[in-house]
């Protein structure tokens, strides 16, 4: 369900009243974790995030989670409500909890956990960062991924730190084979990376990944490509066209001191479409 | 409860900044000023940026995470100044002059798609040529097309559609632009700590050396000292002054916006007319996102989003282009503009879109302290660069602003926890 359009003199609409079950604390926290409960009554259509806005604005202004765009497109969002991985922004709580019924919310698992339902995408972020097409996951090339983390926190494997290098990841580098475009790391070890022990043979097909992620990008199935691709050779074949038409440049890491301020910003501009002026 | 006390290895005198990954640090060995930037949105990020680039001592405090406030929740519009071109030529020629600065600076966040101000009526057509003028007059680049390029260019636009004149309108990414400044600036030395409360002022009689905060990390109260402040907390920014005893007039205007499943559009699509409720659509990610309406609210947690609001966006939204209302409704949402205004019974979108400092020392006689408000997130850049020259007067020193010039590092440079100290990172939710 999304915010549904409510006509002038139409009934009001509904409001739920429930219990809000939150995970609190944190590893730099004196208490380092235990539930704690809120009684609410929302408009049925509040957003997840929404109920939280309102918990910490007049219920406890300690409560931390994260959250920018509110519609589904800056990743920072994601949880685990009532068990299962969601984007809070563009869920309702009608959605996910009944009148006098139980919400539970959690930071999403197999990140590094900063406070309450916060965890960090630091990880995520560098291995996208080292395997996606380069630099083109903002130009929206790399299948509409939004970094949220759902797929890492649902996967069974585990997170970063089982050494898994992760749904997300192994989808960028299927992006960056097909599309020939080379990744943060260069295409020698993007090929040992993904057909390594920590690779697309770690992954047991469970779909958790394709299951959880909000912008459909289907990791699982980039793995099953990857592996289709890395058995029958032509992973490497791949690689090596791409390496030749000397697309390995583009993505190459920074090497030497950068320019004071930033790093040199080799990230073409986005483009979907237009003529970009 | 969070634990109270004074945390001394918080003064951020004593801090030792940690350059980011293959950045050169800015800051030399003689530190500057120590100085305290209040709210991580685009304003406050780009302060902060700009700061360390000149060579001060820079630490970034904002109560959510980066962007959480009214810039990740906005229209996402990289304007090229035509909306404000008949009305408003200053603020045209600004939008005009920092669109160009930040497709340089930071291409990576930006959608360079273009835009399109499209005359459905006889009374749209008879604004083209105020319009025309206007944009000729803040250097904006145009070119009118008619009815069958208009929809070549966009099929999906009302078939009613006359003519169409484009404009470099943009889209930029909201928490990644930050991103980009926070990611930026942490690369030069600023401290920056999310999750981050600000409770209440450090005061020497009446001015301010500091700010008490909240972390929500550490879960427990500290006070940061500092040679200025700066409050840079958007709608906020009334009600955080308050805790110190000075006066900024924020009135929080609302607008709300609904997001679209699906692209319906390339460009971002603008109504050829004076500037109301509901005229724009902007293509972002995988959404269309029609705005907006302005509105006076008091209630900031969260913003409300009245229902017939939604209705009337998804109207308008389809007399530019009509599957808007056969599109499904992604989400919808609204957010505050800090908008400065002494006069409280006037419609926000009448005020100026410009922006304010004040100088709380020479003002309310609160030296230490000063407020930074309005404006826009294409102009965040210029509105640091003038906070930047008051610091620069307030600290005696004349410091050259290179932020036109810098490129920004990648928004997934941006580290959460880089303002922490390294142990307990490992930790995973139970
Ligand atoms: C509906 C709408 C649409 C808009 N569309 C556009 C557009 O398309 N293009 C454009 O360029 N501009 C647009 N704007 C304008 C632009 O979004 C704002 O001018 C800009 O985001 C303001 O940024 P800010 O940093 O001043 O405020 P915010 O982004 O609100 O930042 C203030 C920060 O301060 C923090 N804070 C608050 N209290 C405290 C505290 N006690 N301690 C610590 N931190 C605190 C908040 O969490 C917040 O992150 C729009 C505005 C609105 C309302
Ligand atoms: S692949 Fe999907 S679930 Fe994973 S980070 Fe990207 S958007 Fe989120
Ligand atoms: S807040 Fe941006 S995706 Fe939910």
């Amino acid at each position: 369900m999304t915010k549904q359009a409510w006509k002038p003199g139409a009934p009001a609409l509904e409001t739920l009243s429930f219990t809000v079950r939150l995970r609190r604390g944190g590893p730099w926290r004196p208490l380092r974790h235990r539930w704690q409960n809120f009684a609410v009554t929302v408009p049925a259509d509040y957003t997840v995030v929404e109920l939280l806005e309102s918990i910490k604005g007049h219920q406890d202004p300690s409560l931390a989670f994260r959250h920018s765009c509110h519609h589904g497109s800056c990743g920072t969002c994601a949880m685990k409500v009532n068990g299962l991985e969601r984007l809070t922004c563009v869920t309702t709580v009608a959605d996910v909890v009944k009148e006098g019924g139980h919400l539970e919310v959690e930071p999403l698992g197999h990140l590094p956990w900063v406070s309450d339902l916060v965890a960090d995408a630091a990880p995520l972020f560098d291995n996208l960062e080292a395997l996606g097409p380069g630099h083109v996951r903002m130009n929206g090339i790399f299948a509409g991924c939004i970094e949220c983390g759902a797929c890492i926190s649902a996967c069974p494997i585990g997170g970063p730190r089982s050494g898994y290098v992760g749904p997300a990841p192994l989808a960028a580098a299927r992006d960056a084979l097909v599309t020939g475009q080379a990744p943060g790391l260069g295409w020698g070890l993007l090929l040992e990376r993904v057909d390594g022990n920590h690779g697309v043979w770690q992954c047991h097909t469970a779909f958790e990944c394709s299951r959880a992620c909000p912008a459909d990008v289907d990791p699982a199935g980039a793995i099953i490509q990857l592996r289709q691709l890395l058995a029958s050779g032509q992973a490497k074949s791949l690689a090596g066209l791409a390496m030749s038409r000397g697309s390995a440049a583009i993505g190459a890491p920074a090497a030497g001191p950068a320019p004071a301020g930033g790093a040199p910003h080799d990230h073409r501009p986005r483009r979907e479409g237009g003529e970009g002026w | 409860m969070p634990r109270v006390g004074v945390d001394t290895d918080i003064d951020v005198r004593l801090i030792q900044s940690t350059p980011g990954r293959g950045l050169v640090q800015v800051v030399g060995s003689s530190h500057l000023e120590s100085i305290i930037v209040m709210g991580a949105g685009s304003t406050g990020a780009a302060i902060a940026h700009d700061l360390a680039l000149r060579g001060y001592l820079v630490t970034l405090v904002e109560r959510g995470e980066i962007a959480s406030g009214t810039t990740g929740r906005n229209h996402a519009l990289l304007h090229s100044g035509g909306r404000y071109a008949v009305k408003d030529p200053e603020a045209a020629q600004e939008c005009m002059r920092e669109n160009q600065i930040l497709r340089r600076i930071c291409p990576g966040v930006i959608e360079q798609v273009g835009g399109l101000f499209v005359a459905i009526d006889e009374e749209d057509e008879a604004y083209l040529v105020s319009f025309l003028v206007g944009c000729a007059e803040s250097g904006i680049p145009t070119e009118v097309i008619g009815r069958e390029e208009a929809l070549r260019l966009e099929p999906e636009l009302n078939p009613a559609v006359r003519l169409a004149v484009k404009v470099p309108d943009g889209v930029f990414d909201p928490f990644r632009l930050v991103a980009s400044f926070v990611a930026t600036a942490q690369a030069n030395g600023v401290r920056v700590l999310p999750f981050c409360r600000v409770v209440g002022f450090v005061q020497d009689g009446r001015g301010v050396s500091g700010v008490r905060v909240v972390s929500d990390i550490r879960g427990s109260a500290m006070e940061l000292k500092a040679d200025l402040v700066i409050n840079a907390t958007g709608p906020w920014g009334g009600k955080v002054a308050e805790m110190a005893g000075a006066r900024v007039p924020v009135m929080p205007s609302a607008g709300v916006m609904v997001a679209l499943d699906r692209r319906l559009s390339r460009r971002v699509v603008n109504r050829l007319r004076k500037p109301g409720d509901g005229d724009i659509i902007v293509p972002q990610r995988a959404t269309s996102l029609i705005g907006t309406t302005s509105w006076t609210v008091d209630e900031l947690e969260p913003v409300p989003v009245p229902r017939d609001h939604i209705i009337r966006m998804v109207e308008e939204g389809a007399r530019l282009i009509p599957a808007a209302r056969h599109t499904p409704i992604k989400a919808s949402f609204s957010s505050a503009r800090p908008l400065i205004s002494g006069n409280l019974e006037s419609d926000g979108r009448e005020v100026s879109r410009g922006f304010q400092t004040f100088d709380h020392g020479a003002r309310d006689g609160i030296p230490g302290l000063v407020s930074v408000s309005g404006g826009k997130t294409t102009t965040s850049r210029a509105m640091a660069e003038h906070v930047g020259n008051l610091i620069g007067r307030l600290t005696g020193r004349d410091i050259p602003c290179r932020t036109a010039e810098v490129p920004l590092a990648p928004y997934y440079q941006y580290r959460l926890l880089g303002g922490l100290p390294e142990a307990r990172r490992e930790a995973v939710a139970p």
